[in-house]
């Protein structure tokens, strides 16, 4: 493969990652409108930031994205994105690793719930897919692993797809439509709703949240990109009206607290915004070129004149993807070959 | 060099030593309109007439050259001579007069060439020449460029032309005629139609004929050339969406009272509605979004969304942008406007309608200056507070 092929590639799971994550973004938004609006369900939708400790060892178990909870039963649901969906075949197995390694952390006793004693008596656990996906992940999770019984759940398990679609009812616009296809598995009210119907999200109400009350992130952590646009067009101007300017981590994260507040209001966190996501995307523009500067957490940058800035940006976060890509795999060769080196001495 | 001094004819009065920008300013017993219309009148009005493109300013004229340093070395425009109205009628309270001469490199040399700004209020100013078009849209281009967001292009939309252009009709008793128009049809192709070429005077398509049939066509008016054939009242003028008036016949009085003014009503209107809409300018911190409804369905699919960045390319200038979500066919992208790093953000709802919606600091002015260029890419646009 060519460099410049891989150099397009590239781009394309940045520009894919990032549309996967807006519209994750869209489908938290859009599940906790729905669920709070249909009575018929009995549930609420609890949080899309709150963290979960195991019960018996309190160990910090993370932060599931969407968080449901019926009202009357100590019932609940742990929704997860399946977080990005690379194009590369080796990479994708790792990814699916990677949250097959999160959705096992959740098969168990949880702490951390809307009730008083923090606990319910039980929960299912989904897996939220893009339709594109899909078809892999399925392959990957169920048929390889679980009926193979190489993996099992103490708990219901389903795997839930999701896909933007025209829509012909709303007229205006698109719809988002959730479906599951192992048929209301996980139980309950919402199981016997999706046995028979798919949940249907219309876009133009989620975009007026996403665009107007600046709900824009999820507690995944958002492509390098994504964190990009947003503090350079959302959050920097406050600060500043140069190209060149110095900016401090704490005048950023005073901003972002302010205006890109935390979904509940009473959540420990300020921002939707995490500082260490913020620290990591300023030392990758360093990388990039654009943060020329870095003194403690003040940082120097420079922003290019481009009309395409994130074009521009995207560019340069690919190349620094294929030179590191690059030197792990040198890296590895030193490795392989001082091993053989060795191996030889030995003999 | 050559060089007319309209101001010899007046027999100017220095009744005290007022200066601007450290120009010495000269006051006249007189009304300023008498100064213009004779300009107006003197003026080759067969060839090409005078030009007339108005701004918005947040500083009146005389602050604007003593902080904006106009008539600095880059600038094109040389301040020859300010002149101001000592008479207290209502005309002359309105207007000051500044005769500024402007050159332009031309072939090694300079050229001297006259022309005015003309300060109507606190908040406009005019710019007015006798030049060809082209350089007088060079000094409009400096004038945009290099005062934003202090100053701002005026700007009415296709129907804004018409209510203006019949309430002309009705009030100034005219029988107006359309003699060429251009105006942007669907697909978003020009159509420049010329009557004049087959027709008499008399016979030539009326105001209200031309925008029914624009109506029907489904085509926005960007620019018309009109003349009154009434004996009395001689008229012959051009009139753009974008604060352009060009005059070839008749006098400045009747342009400036009937098509100047509304058109300076009409715009300082839309800027103050894009007043109080970032997010840190409103109460609990929500941005006051806009909406641009379009007729013909402009962003139907996703090819429609890459020709608009494409078409924002071309027009829109001094700007980065960030798309998001780049159609299929909903749009969302971030817009930053360079001149004071305004941001705001674009979503597009179904196929005819962009929403924009303001971000932590957005300045009216920068609202103004994208929504003057998406109109004038789109002109069917009409722009909406968004419901809540």
């Amino acid at each position: 493969m060519t460099e410049e092929s891989d150099l397009d590639l590239c781009i394309e799971q940045i520009r894919t990652d990032i549309d996967r994550y807006y519209f994750s973004v869209f489908v938290t938004i859009g599940i906790r409108d729905f669920v709070n609006k249909k009575d018929v369900l009995d549930l609420k939708f609890v949080s899309a930031e709150r963290k979960m400790k195991d019960k018996s060892t309190g160990e910090d178990l993370g932060n599931p994205d969407i968080i449901l909870q019926y009202v009357t039963t100590p019932e609940g649901i742990l929704i997860e994105f399946k977080s990005s969906s690379p194009l590369n075949p080796s990479i994708f197995l790792r990814s699916i690793d990677e949250d097959i390694e999160q959705l096992e952390k959740y098969d168990k006793e949880l702490i951390g719930w809307d009730t008083e004693s923090k606990t319910v008596d039980n929960h299912s656990i989904v897996l939220l897919v893009h339709h594109e996906d899909c078809k892999k992940v399925r392959t990957e999770i169920i048929d390889n692993r679980i009926s193979k019984n190489e993996l099992t759940f103490n708990h219901i398990f389903s795997i839930w797809e999701w896909t933007p679609e025209i829509s012909t009812k709303y007229g205006k616009g698109e719809q988002i439509v959730i479906r599951d296809y192992d048929n209301g598995i996980i139980g309950n009210k919402l199981g016997e709703y999706l046995k028979t119907n798919d949940i249907i999200l219309p876009i133009s109400d989620i975009e007026e949240q996403y665009g107007d009350k600046q709900l824009k992130f999820i507690r995944k952590e958002p492509p390098m990109a994504y964190l990009i646009d947003v503090i350079l067009f959302v959050l920097l101007p406050k600060l500043t009206s140069e190209p060149e300017t110095t900016v401090s981590l704490n005048d950023l994260m005073e901003v972002a607290g302010e205006y890109l507040p935390s979904w509940v209001p009473d959540c420990s966190q300020k921002s939707q915004i995490r500082r260490f996501w913020v620290k990591k995307c300023m030392n990758t523009l360093k990388e990039i070129g654009i943060v020329k500067k870095i003194v403690n957490e003040d940082y120097t940058m420079h922003l290019p004149i481009r009309k395409n800035l994130t074009e521009d940006i995207m560019k340069r976060l690919a190349r620094l993807e294929l030179k590191n890509r690059k030197s792990i795999f040198k890296k590895r060769r030193i490795e392989e070959t001082d091993a053989k080196a060795k191996t030889l001495d030995d003999f | 060099m050559n060089r007319k001094d309209y101001t010899k004819t007046a027999n100017s009065v220095n009744s005290n030593h007022e200066r601007i920008g450290g120009h010495l300013v000269e006051k006249i017993p007189y009304d300023i309109s008498v100064i213009i219309n004779k300009f107006v009148k003197d003026c080759p009005q067969k060839n090409r007439g005078v030009n007339i493109d108005i701004f918005l300013t947040k500083e009146p004229l005389p602050k604007l050259i003593e902080t904006k340093k106009i008539d600095d070395e880059k600038s094109p425009i040389k301040i020859n001579k300010i002149i101001k109205s000592v008479e207290n009628d209502p005309i002359s309270n309105r207007c000051i007069i500044y005769f500024i001469t402007f050159d332009k490199l031309m072939r090694g040399e300079y050229e001297f060439k006259d022309g005015f700004l003309l300060g109507i209020d606190d908040d406009s100013f005019c710019l007015i020449t006798n030049y060809r078009r082209g350089d007088h849209d060079k000094v409009c281009r400096w004038i945009t460029s290099n005062l934003f967001p202090m100053v701002n292009k005026a700007f009415i939309t296709s129907s804004e032309m018409y209510d203006i252009l019949t309430k002309m009709e009705k009030d100034g008793k005219y029988d107006l005629r359309v003699k060429m128009d251009y105006a942007r049809v669907k697909d978003l192709s020009r159509s420049l139609t010329e009557y004049f070429r087959s027709r008499k005077p008399d016979k030539l398509p009326k105001i209200d004929e031309i925008f029914e049939e624009k109506k029907l066509s489904k085509s926005y008016m960007r620019m018309m050339k009109i003349i009154s054939i009434h004996d009395q009242k001689n008229i012959g003028i051009t009139f753009t969406g974008n604060g352009h008036v060009g005059i070839y016949d008749g006098t400045f009085d009747e342009i400036f009272d009937y098509l100047i003014t509304p058109t300076i009503e009409l715009s300082k209107r839309k800027l103050k509605n894009f007043e109080s809409r970032s997010m840190s300018n409103t109460p609990n911190k929500n941005p006051r979004p806009l909406e641009i409804n379009f007729y013909t369905g402009a962003f139907g699919t996703k090819d429609d969304v890459i020709d608009f960045i494409e078409r924002l390319n071309g027009k829109y200038s001094r700007f980065s942008y960030s798309i998001v979500h780049g159609g299929n066919p909903h749009l969302f992208m971030y817009i930053m406007d360079r001149y004071d790093f305004s941001t705001f953000s674009l979503r597009s709802v179904g196929s005819d309608s962009l929403i924009i919606t303001p971000q932590i600091k957005t300045s009216p002015e920068s609202l103004m200056r994208f929504i003057d260029c998406v109109i004038s890419l789109y002109p069917d646009g009409e722009i909406f507070e968004v419901s809540r």
